[in-house]
């Protein structure tokens, strides 16, 4: 089989030849390890500071020459893209304060991680805008009714403008073979406020403001669908998260009313044009799992250490939701290659028995991941994951 | 006094916990007890969230109510809040290299709803930093909060820290975080981890003996 016929063959239940492989984000410490070579590719703040210094297109070359490379090299079956900045991008870089912390036009001060490299949020200004007045409740929900109208006929852009660049290059060098999935926006929890607090109480103070927030982004969701049917990929990954490590973020209840509604009419939207829609959701999901089976395609980002054990999500979902993950993003980084090896003994034996199994990281390919334990992937994939796949065998 | 300011808190009835405590104020009741009962209400709320009843916007609410509940016997309250009703200093950050902080916030206002000083180190906090804040603070409790798997190592050198800087005797080392495991506080050798933040508090409760 084609690897995009293997992963058609796991989202349609059906069982392929051997188990698909994908990710949906890998760092640049995995390309530089697998391919030999340094790269600008999901590098943090070497990437920042490439589009500061006005090398775009030396980015952008990167991502298409080493996403191709990657994909090939560890013989994956989803390739996944994302628009980049257009053409001519070059912000105007932060100021530097000292050798790790910077400040942008605003005052807010942000710091690039010892461990990951990342420009991070360190000390950003926010003001409390809560309790609102009747008036600005009322400014509010007339304002979003406003833009809901607008949205039918908001342009979606142009497919074919310089920000679909690393999108179009590997359409045209891997679609004949590949599944090519593009990351898109998503709906998560409708909150608003000044303040981090103030987004997650304004679920409980002013539950109507949220709900209206909530289809708006969910109507603009629908309408730049056939934006991406017009790129021509395979599939869409919206990647909102809906809970922490050890619940939903807000109640089941929230998710059903202000949501729920969208992420099925995203989907509805999505299938109308032939596109698959696999939804990253990391954290815990079981007060949701029916909803994400009854509308998504796959699910990815299982969260084992989260509590969503592969081998209970596919008794409860098996044939409706395909499984992607398996294994622990945890002990690809910290774990040994036998760590792996349990954790693809367990997906394998319990998700990968009559398709509707992709393997994958719990997470994503990160900062940290040892070179032997993604090999040891590999391994267990290439031996281990021919169908038809005896679960006896892993007992 | 009845328990029905701590109910009334529990409830998240905002507009009956502070038509309470006004009548009890009124009443004479001293500020401390009426702030005790308050507390236990949060005590409860953490449980609600363990119980996956009440989630990260109810426990924002409910911050926010104290908040303003303790705002309002600040002035009443013999000495300062910071002495009265503490059940001891915690001091907690999330690891050099990591900047989450949802968790560690969300377990900060459970800590402080139940009557601990918290002392908020922040996101990418260096091991310099924690050391000096346990001793600036004699604090009794530690709390390190690590979100990516990459941290650990981070998790593990402020405990070392606190080892070579004479302390780690005399504190309680509570770790906590998404990816974070029982096998993770052996390697980092902290004392105690909590799978949620209501563990975290309950822990803490258990080591100054206030349960």
């Amino acid at each position: 089989m084609l690897p995009r016929e293997r992963v058609f063959a796991a989202l349609e239940h059906r069982e392929p030849d051997r188990i698909p492989w994908g990710e949906h984000s890998i760092d640049y410490n995995v390309y530089e390890m697998v391919l030999g070579r340094e790269t600008l590719v999901q590098s943090k703040i070497r990437e920042t500071k490439a589009y500061w210094d006005g090398r775009r297109d030396e980015v952008v070359e990167h991502y298409k020459r080493d996403r191709v490379d990657l994909i090939k090299a560890l013989e994956m079956d989803i390739v996944f893209v994302g628009g980049v900045p257009g053409k001519g991008y070059q912000p105007k870089p932060m100021k530097q304060l000292d050798d790790e912390t910077y400040e942008d036009d605003n005052g807010n001060i942000y710091r690039v991680s010892a461990i990951t490299g990342d420009l991070m949020p360190y000390k950003i200004k926010r003001n409390p805008i809560f309790p609102l007045s009747d008036e600005d409740i009322k400014n509010r929900m007339e304002s979003l009714e406003k833009q809901i109208e607008d949205v039918e006929n908001a342009p979606i852009g142009d497919p074919n403008s310089s920000g679909w660049e690393v999108v179009h290059h590997v359409i045209k060098e891997m679609k004949a073979t590949h599944f090519i999935l593009l990351l898109v926006g998503d709906l998560g929890f409708p909150g608003f406020g000044g303040t981090e607090e103030e987004v997650w109480m304004s679920l409980l103070e002013y539950p109507e403001i949220c709900k209206k927030i909530g289809e708006l982004q969910g109507k603009r969701l629908v309408h730049q669908v056939q934006l991406y049917a017009q790129l021509g990929v395979d599939g869409i990954m919206p990647a909102g998260d809906l809970g922490s490590s050890t619940d939903l973020l807000a109640s089941p209840k929230i998710y059903r009313e202000m949501v729920y509604p969208w992420h099925k009419a995203h989907v509805q939207e999505a299938h109308k044009y032939g596109l698959k829609v696999l939804k990253h959701c990391c954290g815990h999901t079981w007060p949701v799992i029916d909803e994400l089976a009854e509308v998504y395609d796959a699910y990815e980002g299982i969260q084992a250490s989260g509590g969503m054990d592969i081998k209970l999500l596919k008794e409860r979902v098996a044939g409706k939701l395909c499984l992607w993950g398996g294994i622990w993003h945890e002990h690809i980084i910290s774990g040994s290659v036998e760590d792996i090896r349990n954790d693809a003994r367990h997906a394998f034996g319990n998700a990968a028995p009559g398709g509707g199994y992709i393997m994958g990281s719990s997470h994503s390919l990160a900062v940290g991941a040892k070179y032997e334990n993604i090999m040891e992937m590999k391994r267990c994939r290439d031996e281990w994951g021919v169908y038809p796949i005896d679960p006896k065998r892993f007992i | 006094m009845s328990e029905k300011i701590s109910q009334a808190m529990s409830d998240l009835n905002e507009d009956m916990v502070k038509k309470l405590v006004k009548a009890e104020i009124e009443a004479g009741t001293p500020a401390n007890q009426i702030l005790k009962e308050c507390q236990k209400g949060m005590v409860e709320i953490g449980k609600k969230y363990e119980e996956g009843v009440y989630f990260v916007s109810e426990l924002m609410y409910a911050g926010e109510i104290m908040k303003d509940i303790t705002a309002e016997l600040e002035p009443l309250l013999k000495g300062d809040v910071e002495s009265e009703s503490k059940l001891g200093t915690i001091v907690i950050g999330t690891v050099k290299g990591d900047i989450h902080d949802l968790g560690k916030d969300i377990v900060i206002l459970m800590l402080r709803g139940v009557g601990f000083n918290v002392i908020d180190l922040g996101v990418d906090v260096s091991t310099e930093k924690f050391v000096d804040a346990v001793k600036e603070n004699k604090a009794s409790i530690v709390g390190i909060s690590v979100f990516l798997t990459s941290a650990y190592d981070s998790a593990k050198a402020t405990v070392d820290a606190l080892e070579d800087a004479g302390l780690r005797e005399k504190v309680s080392v509570m770790i906590g975080g998404g990816p974070v495991t029982e096998l993770v506080r052996q390697n980092t050798g902290c004392d105690f981890y909590g799978k949620d933040a209501a563990a975290g508090v309950e822990y803490a409760m258990d080591i100054v003996g206030a349960k």
